[in-house]
């Protein structure tokens, strides 16, 4: 795609970040580290073995991740179309990644993803991210290094939005500089359009 | 559970919001003249006038869809010799109905202001009121009446 320097949505993007109140980055990472830090514990602690701490319990948390993250999506696509209500319909799902990686991501996280990697269908595609704010100042312990998606609220959040765009995703994560890996990657695909549905009326029954 | 006395104006007559499975989200009269009582009477008045209005949409965005060549975005307002019909729907399929005077000139805006400064706040961001269902919120329903009265 043509761009001068920077796309229409990364420029939206800026625009509406630069206008919107901030949260320091610092609060946000920290405060993040001790939920994630504390729901390690209360999930070790609810399970019959004392998995706090030994990795175990390391899936348990990413699902909780990804069902919080889907619930603040489900509300936080009003607050997209608030913030940018010129934003209409996408044409196709490379649209849809731009706007999600270069607009949204900077007005929320204040990071740009890059878009890359669409697979041949044009049903999948990656979102790199090269500096995670949520990740600041975080080190994996080595029980959970390998098992444990720290930033997986996005990948809830993404699937959340997208859903009630009435496009079913998966969203997970491929690649994580926590562990080691020289960029952040989520892997978004497309599984269906989900067709609007009209609510049944039971006392015509 | 007892309302307060119902705003009324001379220049707004209703204001809906629906979701994208047709349900009516939330209802303000500004007439007096909808008995809202039989709410939970799937066959009531206030319910059959709430489908019609939701079936209105659908049925012009579609002809409007058909006589264009190009895709569309919705349609904003039709007027008739007794009343305007304005519509902000946003992709997620949330639309946002207003019904005025004919005199008025096109609240698309404003229906943009009423999402932008109201439902998103006090609606998506209650932790109390989830996405999609009826809008309980007697806040949202207060600050609604005063802003459309005082910005129609």
């Amino acid at each position: 795609m043509a761009s001068k320097g920077q796309s229409l949505h990364a420029k939206a993007g800026e625009n509406i970040f630069a206008k919107n109140p901030k949260v320091s980055a610092e609060l946000l990472a920290l405060t993040y580290g001790a939920f994630v830090h504390r729901l390690i514990k209360d999930d070790g602690a609810t399970t019959s073995s004392a998995s706090a701490g030994s990795g175990e319990n390391a899936e348990e948390v990413n699902a909780i991740l990804d069902k919080m993250g889907y619930n603040i999506g489900c509300r936080m696509v009003d607050e997209f179309f608030a913030k940018a209500p010129q934003q209409g319909l996408c044409r196709d799902l490379n649209d849809t990644a731009k706007v999600i990686g270069e607009q949204a991501f900077k007005m929320f996280l204040g990071v740009t993803a890059e878009v890359s990697s669409f697979d041949s269908e044009n049903k999948a595609f990656s979102l790199i991210l090269r500096e995670n704010p949520l990740a600041d100042f975080v080190i994996l312990p080595a029980a959970y290094a390998n098992k444990l998606w720290y930033s997986n609220l996005l990948c809830g959040v993404i699937r959340g939005a997208l859903e009630m765009l009435n496009m079913k995703v998966a969203c997970y994560f491929r690649k994580d500089i926590l562990r080691g890996h020289d960029c952040t990657e989520m892997r978004v695909e497309l599984k269906e359009i989900i067709k609007d549905k009209y609510e049944e009326d039971d006392d015509e029954k | 559970m007892s309302t307060p006395a119902p705003p009324t104006s001379s220049n707004v007559y209703e204001f809906l919001i629906y979701n994208k499975t047709g349900a009516c989200l939330f209802h303000l009269d500004f007439t007096g003249t909808i008995n809202f009582d039989k709410d939970s009477d799937k066959n009531s008045d206030v319910r059959q006038r709430q489908k019609l209005v939701y079936g209105l949409v659908c049925g012009i965005k579609s002809f409007s869809q058909m006589l264009s060549s190009k895709p569309l975005p919705c349609f904003r307002n039709y007027a008739t010799a007794k009343y305007k019909f304005h519509i902000y729907e946003l992709p997620t399929g949330l639309k946002l109905v207003l019904m005025t005077s004919p005199l008025k000139s096109d609240q698309f805006e404003t229906l943009q202001k009423v999402f932008q400064t109201l439902y998103v706040p006090l609606i998506s961001r209650n932790i109390f009121c989830t996405p999609n269902q009826k809008i309980q919120c007697k806040l949202f329903r207060e600050k609604v009446g005063e802003f459309l009265i005082a910005n129609v």
